[in-house]
């Protein structure tokens, strides 16, 4: 098709599509108008309607509330006023009728929902209407005050209603009319709506079918012009394709037409040339041409771009200038050129523009002309910088490898098939004494053992085979004689694919083996260290326990019991310590809480000590023990557990039991025995009084009627009593030594003797006696008796002397060693007292420390015999001992030992 | 020195009648000048302390003007005659004297305690007897100021 027809086609279609929105539009308007015409015909006239009955219903109001006024005034001078109100009352009442008639009609034309508004306006109007009237007759009849007043109210009310009912209705139909308005505006949007868019796609449509044919039109254009420049530029193969039948397709088949006939005119001469020329600009090696002279003629791209000269700073210089000595093709080089006429692979290198050295591989030959004469040279040049870095890498990399084996700490070697070293590094120098170079002349089997050589043997052989070996440990015999163990793993070294020969690495394990035995060794003293200590634990007789305990926080464990504690109580091991808490669950309930509370507070307190509490035996017997236990702590000084022993100490505590008793009583007697002593003593003494002092009276009333044997009676009796006295004193003082015994504490001897000694003066002075006194020593005793004791053997001594000399008394003292004490007090001290007095027969050595025992008569001696009696009692507390050496008219030496230390029993 | 021109009694109770006698005869060696009156026990001097029981007609009997008191006495003891003495308003200004054969402590404790004026264990031999006696005369009634005789405040 023509284009012109396409051109007024489109114009067609874009005028239609136009006129066509325009007749819409128009429609849509009169639709609207319509419309609204009929939404608006049914409020309006109701609205009126309404407005009527309102107004209507407020003539009536006013006008009867004008008349009531009227007749409410006294005067009747306002009677035209009254006529006038009357009148206006019954127009009002009309109209309302009309009006709601009206009213009534609109509603039952349209059939619409308001007649419900209309029974409502008419109920309430008639409400109001007969209350007008009442109201008015009421003022007529001069009707006032309160039924009046009430009707007023009424009335008022019911005009307030009446209203309200208009208004409803009046609203209804507003807001019909407000809906009306709204339908409207709607359908007004929405045809507006619609037009716009009529209006947009035709404008589209316009606009798009517009580019559409310019652009047909112009792009056929297009392609001619194209096709014709690159016929410009000698493609002859161009063919335009526009097979269109228009104008511009004829167009189009001329000019090919034309093309075809340029072609059979042969440019391809010079097209060729061309071709040649970019198979020498493609190629990425340089290319250089050179005459015969050496300077360059033809060059191509890569030569350009590698050395960094421009074409015209290459062209007719010599190639020699691409470095900057004269190396490069030398006179040598040329001669070699010309004898082979060609060379290549001649690594060289040359300097960019910028002086940057850039190795190459080049190659030259000489171009022969069609007469066999050397026209020129043609050299290709490849950069070779890239590969000249690789190798410098490489190199790199094995010079790293090999230092890394050098410096290894571990032995690097490998051998040949035959077990020869062929390599050896630093530390395999090191380790086994030999250099590497007398290393290449041994085989490995000459530094092994020759039980190992066996394993090696093996070993290389498997390896040869193929199978991978694990590693293996080796002793070397190094040079010097000393041994090396080496952990060694070797594998296959491979040439071209086949075994050329074995690389073993050996690591240094001799300290390893040294450690392990060492290690060994040590475990073997511990286990020792243990049996011996299971064999102590199992030999006490006591539960050995440990336990890492808080009381405060359980879970507690009892880490160790022994196997004691079978015997002790009955339960095994495992009952034992099923629950952390078991020891304390069999205690003895009522000494749980206070043994719980010791063992936190001994927790506490960090240190050691001793509990003693009753544990239930697994068979129900009760028995004592006594915990002793140590706290164990950590490093910081916090508690962790504790550890014991634990004993059973019931047999002791019954004992004790059993001696707490035996003192008790022991207390009692003794009580009891001192209270009879006083009491006999006093009571025995008194009747000796008596007798006394009436022979007293006797001799002093009736001495001169009694005769001489008389008075010597008397002085009989009076002896008699005398002595019964002083028996009674001394039993006293005999029984005392026991009950009236006090505690032990240091006494100074000396000082006691001398006490002695100056209460005697008397005595000593009317006997004439020398006393000498060494040294004595200070020694735990009761201060009373120590005095008692010197007391009779001081007194004995001066007693017992010879009738014509004066006695002599020698009191001494030595220390001694305990032989055979029980009581094991270690040091004690010999008491001597020595006189030169009458002796004794030594075979009556026991009797005389009897009581009331005595060796002489009376008359000799006086004396009750108590005293040494007296003394063997005090030694006998004193846990000492007392004996004597004498013979007769010899003097006598008394003995008292004494221990040092005493130990204070408890007296209760 | 005072000389006493009142007929002071001195009161002794002790429970041995060969006691009684020794010291009547003591008294007599000692030439006071005193009235001796004897009881044999506690009761009796609380009877005659205060006019009742087998005194009860000497209501007109002044107080004696020296209590000699042994410790040892049936129906009751020496310490309790003195507690109660020495507990009744018109009884404890006459002076008390123990005269005991006891050395005990605690019973010279316990008298002391009681408030007895003096502790006096009994010589052994008439002489010590008779020393004592003539100087107990000498010491209270010649020496010590008595409490004058009068009425209850």
């Amino acid at each position: 098709m023509k284009l012109s027809h396409k051109l007024i086609l489109g114009y067609l279609l874009v005028a239609s599509l136009a006129s066509f929105t325009t007749y819409f539009a128009l429609h849509s308007y009169q639709n609207i108008d319509e419309s609204f015409k009929n939404l608006m015909s049914e409020p309006v006239p109701m609205i009126k309607s309404l407005e009527a009955i309102k107004d209507a219903g407020f003539h009536i109001i006013s006008s009867t509330g004008e008349i009531c006024f009227i007749l409410s005034l006294s005067t009747n001078s306002n009677k035209n006023g009254l006529a006038e109100e009357e009148q206006q009352l019954i127009d009002g009442l009309k109209k309302y009728r009309e009006a709601l008639k009206h009213y009534e009609e609109l509603i039952n034309t349209h059939n619409s929902s308001e007649i419900k508004f209309l029974e409502v306006i008419k109920k309430h109007g008639n409400d109001l209407i007969q209350t007008s009237e009442q109201i008015i007759a009421m003022s007529r009849k001069r009707i006032t005050g309160e039924e009046i007043l009430e009707k007023r109210k009424i009335f008022e009310a019911q005009e307030r209603v009446f209203l309200q009912s208009i208004d409803n209705a009046l609203l209804n139909e507003y807001g019909e009319l407000t809906n009306a308005q709204e339908t409207v505006q709607a359908t007004i949007a929405r045809a507006t709506d619609r037009t716009l868019l009529f209006t947009f796609f035709t404008f589209m449509l316009a606009i798009i079918s517009g580019l559409y044919i310019s652009r047909h039109i112009s792009n056929r254009i297009n392609k001619l012009k194209e096709a014709s420049e690159k016929v410009g530029q000698g493609q002859l193969e161009t063919i335009i394709e526009i097979k269109t039948n228009d104008e511009i397709g004829a167009l189009a088949r001329s000019l090919n037409k034309m093309v075809g006939d340029l072609k059979k005119s042969g440019v391809e001469l010079m097209l060729s040339k061309n071709f040649v020329d970019n198979i020498i600009n493609s190629i990425a090696d340089v290319l250089f041409v050179l005459d015969t002279d050496l300077k360059i003629i033809r060059l191509n791209q890569a030569a350009i771009d590698l050395t960094g000269f421009s074409k015209d700073e290459l062209i007719g210089h010599s190639i020699k200038m691409l470095r900057n000595d004269t190396e490069f093709f030398n006179d040598q080089d040329v001669e070699e050129l010309q004898a082979k006429s060609c060379v290549s692979g001649i690594e060289t290198f040359w300097q960019a523009k910028d002086s940057r050295i850039i190795p190459i591989l080049f190659s030259a030959s000489i171009i022969h002309d069609s007469k066999g004469e050397a026209s020129g040279i043609v050299c290709v040049a490849q950069d070779i910088s890239e590969r000249k870095k690789i190798e410098s890498t490489l190199r790199h990399n094995e010079e790293k490898y090999r230092e890394l084996i050098e410096n290894a700490n571990d032995v690097v070697y490998t051998l040949d098939l035959s077990g020869g070293f062929t390599s050896l590094n630093r530390a395999g120098e090191q380790k086994t004494g030999y250099t590497r170079a007398e290393a290449l002349h041994m085989s490995i089997g000459e530094v092994v053992g020759k039980e190992d050589l066996e394993r090696i043997g093996q070993r290389i052989a498997k390896n040869l085979a193929g199978e991978v070996q694990p590693n293996i440990e080796l002793e070397i015999n190094a040079k010097d004689g000393s041994k090396v163990m080496l952990d060694i793993s070797s594998r296959l070294i491979y040439q071209d694919g086949a075994v050329v020969g074995i690389q073993g690495i050996g690591r240094d394990i001799t300290e390893r083996k040294r450690a392990e035995k060492e290690q060994a060794r040590l475990n073997e003293q511990i286990e020792n260290q243990r049996q011996r200590l299971d064999t102590i634990i199992a030999n006490v007789q006591g539960v050995i326990w440990e336990t890492r305990i808080n009381p405060d926080d359980p879970p507690n464990r009892l880490d160790f019991v022994s196997d004691y504690v079978v015997t002790m109580l009955g339960y095994s091991v495992e009952e034992f310590t099923s629950t952390p808490d078991f020891w304390l669950s069999i205690i003895h309930p009522e000494d749980r809480e206070r043994t719980l509370r010791e063992v936190k507070e001994l927790y506490k307190s960090k240190q050691s000590g001793t509990l003693e509490f009753r544990w239930i035996t697994k068979d129900g017997r009760v028995i004592w023990i006594e915990s002793r236990d140590e706290i164990i702590c950590n490093e910081k000084g916090k508690q962790i557990g504790m550890r014991g022993v634990t004993i059973d100490i019931t047999e002791r505590r019954q004992a004790e039991e059993k001696l707490r008793i035996f003192n008790g009583k022991l207390q009692q007697s003794n009580r009891e025995l001192q209270d009879f002593a006083y009491v006999a003593s006093h009571d025995l003494q008194e009747p000796l009084r008596k007798v006394q002092a009436f022979a007293d009276r006797l001799n002093s009333k009736y001495a001169d009627v009694l005769t001489g044997s008389g008075l010597d009676y008397l002085e009989r009796m009076r002896n008699a009593a005398q002595r019964m006295q002083t028996l009674i004193q001394d039993l006293l003082t005999f029984s005392r030594v026991t009950t009236k015994a006090k505690p032990f504490v240091p006494v100074n001897l000396e000082k006691v003797t001398r006490e002695v000694l100056s209460d005697l003066e008397v005595s000593i002075e009317q006997s004439g006696a020398t006393i000498e006194i060494d040294d004595l020593p200070e020694i735990d005793a009761d201060p009373t008796q120590m005095r008692q004791l010197m007391q009779n053997l001081i007194g004995n001594a001066l007693k017992f002397h010879h009738k014509d000399t004066s006695p002599f008394i020698k009191i001494s003292a030595q220390t001694s060693e305990n032989h055979s004490n029980d009581n094991g007090n270690g040091r004690l001290c010999e008491i001597m007292v020595r006189d030169n007095g009458i002796g004794f027969d030594e075979k009556y050595l026991d009797r005389i420390f009897t009581v009331f025992q005595r060796l002489h008569g009376r008359t000799d001696y006086e004396g009750s015999g108590v005293g040494l009696a007296v003394c063997r009692k005090i030694a006998e507390r004193h846990h000492g001992t007392i004996t004597a050496e004498s013979s007769p008219d010899k003097g006598s030496t008394f003995i008292v030992v004494l221990p040092f230390k005493q130990l204070n029993e408890e007296l209760n | 020195m005072r000389q006493n021109s009142r007929a002071i009694t001195i009161l002794m109770a002790d429970d041995d009648p060969d006691d009684r006698m020794l010291t009547r005869d003591a008294f007599e060696e000692s030439r006071l000048r005193n009235e001796f009156e004897t009881v044999e026990d506690g009761e009796e001097l609380m009877d005659y302390l205060h006019h009742r029981g087998k005194y009860s007609g000497e209501a007109a009997r002044a107080k004696p003007g020296l209590i000699l008191l042994d410790l040892n006495m049936p129906r009751k003891d020496g310490r309790e005659a003195l507690k109660e003495i020495k507990n009744s308003p018109e009884l404890r200004r006459i002076p008390v004297v123990v005269l005991t054969t006891s050395k005990a402590d605690e019973d010279i404790l316990r008298t002391y305690d009681l408030g007895v004026n003096s502790f006096i264990v009994k010589p052994v031999t008439f002489e010590a007897m008779v020393d004592v006696i003539k100087t107990l005369g000498k010491y209270w009634f010649e020496m010590v100021e008595l409490p004058p005789e009068g009425d209850m405040d």
